[in-house]
């Protein structure tokens, strides 16, 4: 399937433009005319992360002439192991500058537009409306139900793109021509189910892999070139190193782009993601202790079990001294293990994955436990300073 | 009966419907993309469909990682 240009020529280039995109006039394909039609492009990328990054970088070397970049976070060291947009110096500034300035030294020639807010419900459709097309490169359930949902009301294709470990996706979502996000994936998975890159790690030219796809469809979809991603959901896996292609369909059921549609307007997306479930809130209430106080409590010698709930290779990189090793997806098979006599301490690397832990726990009657807010994190930045973050 | 789940062999009790597999992986219906024999379900068939012996089956599921 074919679809027409997205958007119409610019007048003109100029002696510069013709000097700098030679080696795009000179493809048949994209020629003249598909150049004038990139400089008029306005597109914008959802985070200047793993993926925002390679992706910014290629629209604006190929010479989109409008990129605006939404981002409220600053840059952190872990984040250079991928997010090659942003470089040593960077450390601690705004990603949405840091983003700005790579750009312009790239190429000048691009107009730049900073969102520099956390985008939500009450802001998302003034902000998209400006644009062509919305390039997708969060790190949360909740952006991207929020991006399609956005998208499919304003009628915008969203190119989408995501990332774990060694294995990426890639699609384009326009509910005109085809499915949209949740006609794949109409329900987010459980909170604690899928861990977050920061949580499950990512191997950084991952970004790279699924960035290239999203920014090629971009370009066709900007330029009525090739067959556009729109039905197709690309499945990459680096260890493979395949590229799988599956055909996906409209689904007439889709709750926003089906027949009878039960969302009409945007919707609370923190509530349909959640962060943490239910039984994990219920569990942690009144049962969670700071590191300051696990601190107190070792000190003083109080009889506890303390458990580290993460995976053998972040308990390589950092521990809380004293614990033990139980992974949490290993717990159920491990409560057998588990002290009556003494109170149980979980912690994890945030705090999150061990208030599930915790609510399998106080399930197996073990009604003492209580976890660690903030997790090894926390202790490394309020007890022992020495230790390092990742 | 046996089927084959992402090139792995997996044995399920006659009759078994997609989302009791998606339970058995540990995948909320609706939160994975199940292609079956080369053909991918949407949401609401993959709700439906009772598998069958020999069924090959691919299971992507959603990540949200960028």
């Amino acid at each position: 399937m074919s679809l027409p240009p997205l958007v119409e020529p610019a007048a003109e280039l100029s002696v510069d433009e013709v000097r700098r995109y030679s080696r795009h006039l000179i493809i048949p394909d994209v020629a003249m005319d598909g150049q004038k039609r990139l400089k008029q492009a306005r597109v914008l990328a959802v985070g200047a992360g793993g993926l925002g990054s390679p992706t910014l970088m290629y629209l604006a070397a190929a010479g989109v002439g409008t990129l605006g970049v939404v981002d409220f976070d600053v840059v952190d060291e872990s984040n250079l192991q991928r997010q090659v947009i942003h470089g040593q110096s960077d450390i601690g500034r705004p990603k949405a500058e840091s983003a700005r300035d790579s750009i312009r030294e790239i190429n000048p020639l691009v107009t730049v537009i900073l969102h520099e807010d956390r985008l939500d419900s009450s802001n998302v459709m003034e902000i998209f409306a400006d644009y062509d097309l919305i390039v997708d490169g969060t790190d949360n359930f909740a952006t991207r139900y929020l991006v399609n949902d956005a998208c499919v009301l304003l009628g915008k294709p969203y190119v989408w793109g995501s990332i774990y470990r060694f294995d990426g996706q890639a699609s384009v979502f326009w509910a005109e021509y085809g499915p949209c996000y949740r006609c794949l994936y109409p329900e987010p998975p459980p909170p604690g189910m899928v861990p977050s890159c920061a949580e499950g790690g990512v191997l950084g030219v991952l970004c790279a892999s699924i960035g290239s796809i999203q920014t090629t469809e971009a370009i066709k979809l900007l330029t009525g070139i090739g067959d556009p991603l729109v039905g197709r959901l690309m499945v990459y896996d680096a260890l493979e190193m395949s590229y799988r292609a599956i055909r996906v369909r409209k689904d007439p059921e889709c709750p926003i782009c089906g027949k009878n549609p039960s969302i009409t307007e945007l919707i609370d997306y923190e509530a349909f993601c959640g962060v943490v479930s239910d039984e994990a809130q219920q569990a942690a209430a009144g049962s969670t202790i700071t590191a300051a106080e696990l601190s107190g409590m070792l000190s003083a010698g109080d009889p506890i079990e303390l458990v580290d709930v993460r995976e053998p290779a972040e308990w390589e990189i950092v521990r809380i001294p004293g614990a033990r090793l139980i992974p949490k997806g290993d717990l159920p098979a491990h409560l057998s293990e588990l002290p009556q006599d003494r109170k149980i301490v979980l912690y994890c690397k945030s705090g999150v994955r061990s208030a599930e832990a915790l609510a399998t726990l106080k399930g197996a009657g073990f009604a003492s436990a209580v976890h660690v807010q903030g997790g090894v994190t926390a202790w490394a930045t309020q007890v022992d300073k020495t230790l390092p973050i990742y | 009966m046996l089927v084959t789940v992402n090139g792995e062999q997996r044995q399920l009790e006659e009759g078994a419907v997609v989302p009791a597999l998606l339970g058995q992986l540990g995948l909320r219906p609706g939160s994975a993309v199940v292609e079956r024999n080369g053909v991918a379900l949407t949401p609401s068939e993959a709700a439906a469909t009772v598998l069958a012996d020999g069924d090959v089956l691919e299971v992507v599921r959603a990540v949200a990682g960028g």
